[in-house]
């Protein structure tokens, strides 16, 4: 390339090699089957390498994801007609091979993207699994980039994988032929999916990030792709308003130190009003017609503390009213009812709300157990017994899990 | 201003990069080479294909080649515009190929026509 040709240099725009990573894993794999899922990963890294190589000198092309899937495309062909052993993957390659120019329809990229990820929830693995698997074939994340993300060791995050993998070529029939209902039978497995990927992100703490926000943007990612399918379901359309309106909060959830702030502690003036707005945008479309679900309720809970000017001003009778009607449709939820005698008290705190705080104690596993302590010990400091209080942080201390939480604990018993 | 070659060995396994680490990759080597050209001193750039064949001698033997695997592979050349061999030098150095162990050789391209004169 001449030095007159660098005029306009297109840009790469933020994850694009991530994110197609995922869509030609997924279109691919549907064209040539799942038994080829090791030779199409293969075939993608080395189109990156040939991409890195050229668009070093060349710049990026007018539309790189094209040039992507076209590359793979053929590097996963000639793979498959090299590799003798699959025979039969050969014959299904061949026979889709007889537009040389084939062009991928965003109906049929997205389409492919959502069987997979159907196929990943479905797999009868341990919930981590499932998410590395999705992280890894989906979202694009290497092993070093799960590993860190979830706080795994790589070893582990290798050893997850290829459990993972070899049972989704064990499941192939649940990817190659899914019935046409599965999308709508196995949503809430796909909704509940993203829930937990993001949920993962934000509380996964990875050096004084806090906030792995990658996951949180893949869950949001992947939440749309689940949209597009069906854009007036109401629970998507929920549980989409959640996520935006508590990634809106992001900026000013964490000090500059690295430390959490309390929703009482936060500058509401860093709040992300785009994210805000795209919550509501959401949100209006995510009314039930007959039944509540859950994510709509959090998002209406999450939407009145986006709405209130401060802690104070927060309408905490609503959000009352919102936590009893989560109660009653998950009623095994520990942390729903915590949250709701915590919104109790801030309308206004009796030695009521400390009882009902320790009925629920034996809800709380050693998991949650932080959890619980620190709110028992709010509850106390909201009550102005502050040396009580500093008892129950005290007691939390050895459950917290991650540096933000001792952090916390230091700082309220300072 | 002068004309120096630059040639990059390297290792063109990138076997163990995740995807986003290619791409940040490729965004620092277009960010470098933008501001080589704003500066003025890019002239010209091209990878070179991994595929390849050597011919030895006057017997012509043929033999695959380069190896790809190692590091003495050229995967690239730039013909860069510096003063002097020593900015062209430092202008090398910025190469972000560097980070990822890569070798520069930089040379400066003879003017043959100055041997008659011009």
């Amino acid at each position: 390339m001449h030095s007159e040709d660098k005029q306009a240099l297109n840009r790469l725009t933020a994850h694009l090699f991530r994110e197609n990573a995922g869509k030609m894993t997924a279109v691919l794999v549907r064209l040539y089957g799942i038994d080829s899922l090791d030779t199409i990963t293969d075939a993608i890294q080395d189109t990156f390498e040939s991409a890195l190589l050229k668009w070093r000198y060349s710049g990026v092309p007018e539309n790189p994801s094209a040039w992507l899937i076209k590359v793979a495309r053929n590097k996963t062909i000639n793979a498959l007609k090299r590799d003798a052993r699959s025979v039969t993957a050969l014959t299904s390659a061949l026979a889709n091979n007889t537009e040389p120019e084939v062009v991928f329809s965003e109906y049929e990229i997205t389409d492919s993207q959502l069987r997979l990820l159907l196929a990943c929830c479905r797999l009868d693995l341990t919930q981590q699994k499932k998410m590395i698997l999705t992280l890894n074939v989906l979202c694009g994340f290497g092993v070093r980039e799960i590993a860190n993300a979830l706080l795994l060791s790589e070893e582990a995050v290798k050893k997850a994988l290829y459990r993972a993998k070899s049972e989704l070529k064990n499941k192939k029939q649940q990817f190659e032929n899914p019935e046409k209902e599965d999308i709508r039978k196995y949503s809430v497995m796909l909704y509940m999916s993203v829930y937990l990927l993001f949920n993962e992100g934000y509380k996964t703490t990875s050096d004084a990030a806090g906030i792995n926000t990658d996951l949180c943007y893949e869950a949001i990612r992947l939440a749309k792709l689940i949209r597009e399918q069906d854009t007036a379901n109401p629970e998507i359309n929920g549980l989409l308003a959640l996520l935006f309106f508590t990634i809106a909060r992001f900026p000013a959830r964490i000090t500059t130190t690295g430390e959490w702030l309390t929703l009482a502690e936060q500058d509401r003036s860093l709040w992300n009003r785009t994210f805000i707005a795209e919550g509501f945008y959401y949100l209006d479309q995510a009314k039930p017609e007959q039944e509540l679900n859950t994510y709509y309720l959090e998002a209406l809970i999450a939407s009145l503390h986006s709405m209130a000017s401060s802690f104070d001003h927060t309408n905490w009778q609503a959000i009352v009213y919102l936590y009893e009607q989560l109660e009653r449709l998950q009623p095994e939820a520990a942390l729903v009812r915590l949250n709701r005698i915590v919104a109790e008290m801030h309308i206004s705190i009796t030695s009521e709300q400390l009882e009902a705080i320790d009925q629920i104690e034996t809800m709380f596993g050693k998991e949650n157990r932080f959890v619980w302590l620190t709110t028992k010990a709010y509850a106390h400091e909201r009550l102005g017994d502050l040396i009580v209080a500093r008892y129950w942080y005290n007691e939390a201390l050895p459950f917290a899990k991650t540096a933000m939480d001792r952090a916390f604990i230091a700082k309220k018993r300072a | 201003m002068k004309e120096f070659l630059m040639l990059i060995r390297e290792n063109t396994n990138y076997g163990s990069f995740t995807a986003q680490e290619m791409q940040e990759d490729i965004e620092k080597h277009m960010q470098w080479v933008e501001e080589l050209i704003q500066k003025g001193h890019f002239k010209e750039g091209n990878p070179l294909d991994a595929e390849g064949v050597c011919i030895r001698g006057k017997d012509r033997m043929v033999t695959d080649g380069p190896y790809v695997e190692t590091k003495e592979c050229i995967s690239g050349f730039y013909f860069l515009l510096a003063n002097s061999l020593e900015e062209a030098r430092d202008i090398a150095k910025g190469c972000p190929s560097l980070e990822l162990g890569a070798m520069v050789e930089v040379r400066p391209i003879m003017v043959t026509d100055d041997a008659f004169g011009g």
